[in-house]
Parts: C-alpha cells; structure tokens; sequence
C-alpha cells in the first residue's frame, strides 16, 4: 500500500474542502461550482474518467500503479451503496487481517482504494445512479453541493464537514471492516454470550443504529469503547429484537448514553461481564421507560420514531443464547 | 450494583473532599508506543493495604475516539507500562492513571471526611478508588510551540521568541496573518518542524533561572527525550557537537506511515 504522507493528506484536504462550500466568507461559489461540475462530469463519464480524475487529484497520477484492499468481487450500484449482509461480512473477512485502525480511521485510505477499485472495474462502468444519488435520479431538493457532499461522503468521508466519524459512518465500505472489526471485539468478550457473525449482523441490522452506536463512540462518551460494554449493548439489541416493542435507535441511544453515567467512576474493562449485561440492561429499561413516558405525556418532548429496523432484526439474529 | 453511598475518590488535583489529608500523585512518562505512571499515595494506608492483598490495583486506561480504542492496564506494582501499537492510533490518545478495586471490598472510613460517617464503605468491582488527570499525548513539540501572529511579517517568514509566563518555557512562532491562516487550518509539518529548528537553536541560549538543573520542566523533558535518542545535548561536554537540526527532528521526525506497522 502506498504510504499516506502529510503531504498526500494535505492534498486530500485541500482537494475536498475546494469541493465543498464549507467557508463562504472566504470560498468563490463560481470556483468551487466549476470544481463540482467537472467531478459530476468525470462520474458521469463512467468509471475510465472518474479513475483518472482521482488519481489527479489524489496525486496519484505519478506513481503508476497504487495497491489498495482487494474487493472479494465486483458490486452492483445497489451493493455499492448498501452492501447486504452476507457480502458486508465476505468483505471484512478479506480485509479482517489486512487493513488496521490506523489507516481505516483515514478518509483519504478509503478514497484511494475507490480509486483503485473503481479504476479496475470493481464498482461498474456507470457509476452516477450510485455516487450522484437524487441529483442523478432528478428527484427534488438535491443540489450540487448536497450531491457533491454525498458523493465524498460515499468515497471515504469528509472530515472537514463531518468531523471524524465520518469515515466510519458514511462511507458504505470502510462501515464494512468497522462494524466486523466492533463485531468481533465484542464476540471475544462476550463471555460467548453472542458470536461475531451475529455481533456484526446485529450493528449491520440498521444504518441508523450503527450511526448513533458510532457517533456516540467517537464524540461523546468514548468510554463505550470498552469491548465488554460494546458486547453488552450489542446484545441487548440483539435480545430486544425478540422482545414486544423491541427497541428502536433513538432507545438504544438513550440507553447508551445512561450506561455511560457509570463511565466516570468504573472503569468498565474491570467490571464482571454478569454484572455489564445487568447494567446494560437496566440502562435499557429505563431508556424504554423514559421514551414511553414521553409518548404517552400529552406533549411529547422527544418523539418516538420507529424505522422499521426491527422488524428486519426480528427472526434474523441467530439462536438463543 | 451497590452504589447509594457512592465511592469516595482520592483526586490527584486534591479536587475532591472524600479524604481528609491523604494525597495522591501520579507521573506519566511517554516514550513511543507506551507510557509509564508511577503512582504514589500519602497519608493513605488503608488503600495501601488495598493493593497488598489485592483488592484494588494501579490502573492505566487508554482511549483513542478515532480508532475506537479503549483499553486498561492494570498492575499490583505502582509502576505501570501501558503499551500500544501504531496500528491501534490515529490522532490523540487519552491516558488516564489511577486506583481502580478489582474485587468487591469495603473502605475503611479512617482519613475520610466526616461525612462518610463510621461504617465501612462497600466498593463494587470497578470503581475508581484515585484518580490522576486526564493526560493525552500530545507530542512534545505540539506542547512547546505555539502559533502566533505578528503583523509585521510577510508571507512566508517566521519568528521564534520564548515565553515563560505561563511558569514553563514555551515558544512562540510569529507569522504574517494570511500565513498564520494557512498554518492553522493545515498544520503543514514542515513549517512545525522549521519552528522546532529554529527553538533548538535557541534552548543553549535560555536561562535556566533559580533551581536545579534546566530550571523549566520541560527543558528536562528534551533533555530526556535526546538522552533516549543518542543525540547531543546542549550544555554538557558534548555541547560542541549540539545540532538544533538533528536535535528537532529527534524529536518530530520526518515520518512516512507504512501499511506493515513494522514502525512499531
């Protein structure tokens, strides 16, 4: 793999930041329009023109040939965007022992290796129904800077706008090798309470749950960081599915973030595993009752939205412990 | 958990007033992939005792938000290395030592305020017993350099002064504004690593003031830091052969990240 230097990351930097309208006082919105209008035209192009785009811009260019991860096989548009389960879990195991925090937690890593895998073919020849989303498909209230900031978003990241979690939540294919990376840290302290492939089903179930699981993780209370907390929020999603009501993103969050209180005075990897499911646990019921309460108040503060992600859950996450 | 009364903390910033005179202190050390405390209690006995039968032990807990890392080492020893891999962090890593119970106990209420009245105090597994500050690692010369600007520079031109007013030494680096604007919206390593030169140069010529030794601690942490590295130290009989150039970038080098980690 070709080493990432604060040169290559500055590059990066400037390239995405002259993409996006993130300083207006200071950015020409004519200059950065005619930046955006030539990566659209270069995704539209197909994927021969989009590559070379990228290896300019990323620098790229110059050194020939670049290695990068090695897709297990092509995607389909639908696959890029989203991967399914079964081929989010093939695509970590490619990169289970390949790939290290270090360089996953870089935007610019995943935006070279779309750069590689896009230049090989690996993502399809039309690429805009996938990159361009509803700019592409003509559906309203997109716009070229909301298409370009997804776009990005979808390569790798972008830090300069989403902070750093951006790279683990937005982009379809570095959220592969995170979420199997959580998956099998919390399986192996689990006391095998739940196995990885179920863990990673699991944080794969819902988009919105693994963005709340991880922005919370990254921002707030990195505490939760501990496997044996991750293991036990991870099961108590997993045996909420089987519960009436279930338990809905906003819940689990909530319950995160009550879990969390304990976090300044315990130091979580201490605690017994018995005792992190009994405290995850009464975290969770509390989280459910505190939601009801404000569902049932006739003025609810924080509205109760339910995704649907349940019901995918449902029936889906492996044996009974 | 049995939490009503809480836990009485021992705060190594003696913000908390659990204890009536006990102390605790902790020093960190980094050096490349691991930091060492050494964990020290005063006028505290019965936590002392603690550890002897191994109820509670020195603890040291790593947290990296970008990589998701969180890990504690723990040790009976009161000094304790906690080591990592390059691979495990990106960006800034928090460290935080303390005293930590590792089997239910019950805390004698000898030294606690009054407050905690006469019973014994039960401690679930896990709670922190002492606590040293959040720590995070922060290169040395990240905590030695500031960014400054001088309206009297143009583009491109740089300029180091020291600064003792915070009580240690620090420099400033002075650049133009437009400059200064660039500087800090992508902190470009070699304009760090130019300022670090330049500071180098300049450490022979500080005056040590009243005290021991190098008088600022963090005179003594580079002097430490080059010791480690085999460089030349100014002021000793090596002085001759003190190099700003290879003393700065002993300490910030010129790093290319490999995929193999073999950097570690």
């Amino acid at each position: 793999m070709k080493p990432i230097t604060p040169q290559d990351e500055q590059r990066f930097s400037d390239w995405q930041r002259g993409l996006t309208l993130w300083n207006k006082r200071n950015q020409s919105p004519t200059e950065v329009a005619d930046r955006q209008r030539e990566l659209r035209d270069a995704v539209r192009d197909g994927s021969a023109a989009l590559a070379a785009y990228l290896r300019s811009e990323l620098g790229l260019a110059e050194d020939g040939a670049v290695d990068a991860l090695t897709l297990p096989r092509p995607l389909d548009p639908s696959e890029f965007r989203d991967p399914p389960f079964e081929l989010e879990r093939l695509i970590f195991e490619t990169w289970r022992d390949v790939a290290k925090a270090r360089f996953a937690s870089q935007s610019l890593f995943w935006t070279r290796n779309h750069a590689v895998w896009i230049d090989q073919g690996y993502l399809g020849e039309q690429l805009a129904p996938a990159l361009l989303g509803a700019l592409q498909s003509g559906k309203p209230m997109s716009t070229d800077e909301a298409a370009t900031r997804n776009l990005l978003r979808r390569l790798g990241g972008l830090p300069h706008v989403r902070g750093k979690v951006s790279v683990i939540q937005d982009c379809p294919l570095s959220r592969c090798w995170w979420r199997g990376q959580i998956a099998a840290s919390a399986a192996s302290a689990s006391h095998g309470e739940i196995d990885e492939e179920t863990a990673h089903r699991v944080l794969h179930t819902s988009n919105d749950g693994w963005d709340r699981l991880a922005g919370d993780s990254v921002k707030r209370i990195t505490a939760i960081n501990h496997p044996g907390v991750r293991a036990a929020i991870i099961c108590q999603y997993r045996n909420a599915s089987r519960e009436a009501g279930g338990l809905d993103p906003h819940e689990m969050q909530d319950a995160v973030r009550l879990l969390a209180r304990h976090g300044p005075p315990l130091v979580f990897d201490t605690v017994d595993w018995s005792e992190l499911l009994e405290m995850s646990s009464a975290a969770v019921a509390q989280a459910r009752e505190a939601r009801a309460r404000a569902a049932n108040s006739p003025n609810p503060a924080t509205p109760t939205k339910r995704s649907g992600w349940l019901s995918r859950l449902r029936g889906s996450a492996g044996p009974d412990p | 958990m049995a939490q009503e009364r809480g836990t009485p903390i021992l705060r190594a910033d003696g913000a908390s007033l659990d204890w009536a005179s006990a102390r605790y202190s902790v020093d960190v050390k980094f050096r490349g992939y691991q930091a060492t405390a050494a964990h020290a209690l005063h006028d505290a006995p019965q936590l002392e005792v603690l550890v002897k039968q191994d109820l509670a032990r020195w603890a040291l807990e790593l947290r990296c938000p970008k990589t998701l890392l969180a890990r504690t080492t723990r040790d009976s020893q009161a000094t304790v290395t906690a080591r990592w891999s390059a691979d495990e962090v990106d960006g800034e890593l928090f460290v935080m030592p303390g005293l930590v119970a590792v089997q239910p106990l019950y805390l004698s209420t000898d030294g606690l305020n009054s407050i905690w009245g006469d019973e014994p105090v039960p401690v679930p597994v896990g709670r922190w017993l002492a606590r040293g500050p959040v720590l995070r690692t922060k290169s040395l010369s990240a905590s030695l350099l500031t960014f400054e600007i001088r309206d009297g520079l143009r583009d491109g031109e740089m300029a180091v002064t020291p600064d003792t007013s915070s009580g240690d030494l620090r420099f400033k680096v002075w650049l133009s504004p437009s400059y200064h604007q660039y500087v800090s919206t992508y902190e470009p390593r070699d304009v760090q690593i130019a300022a670090l030169i330049a500071v180098m140069g300049r450490i022979p010529f500080i005056d040590p003031g009243d005290g021991d030794g190098d008088g600022y601690p963090i005179l003594t942490q580079i002097r430490e830091r080059l010791e480690d590295e085999g460089v030349p130290i100014w002021g000793d009989e090596a002085n001759s052969e003190f190099d700003p150039a290879r003393a700065a970038t002993a300490i910030e080098a010129f790093q290319i990240p490999t995929m193999s980690g073999d950097d570690e």
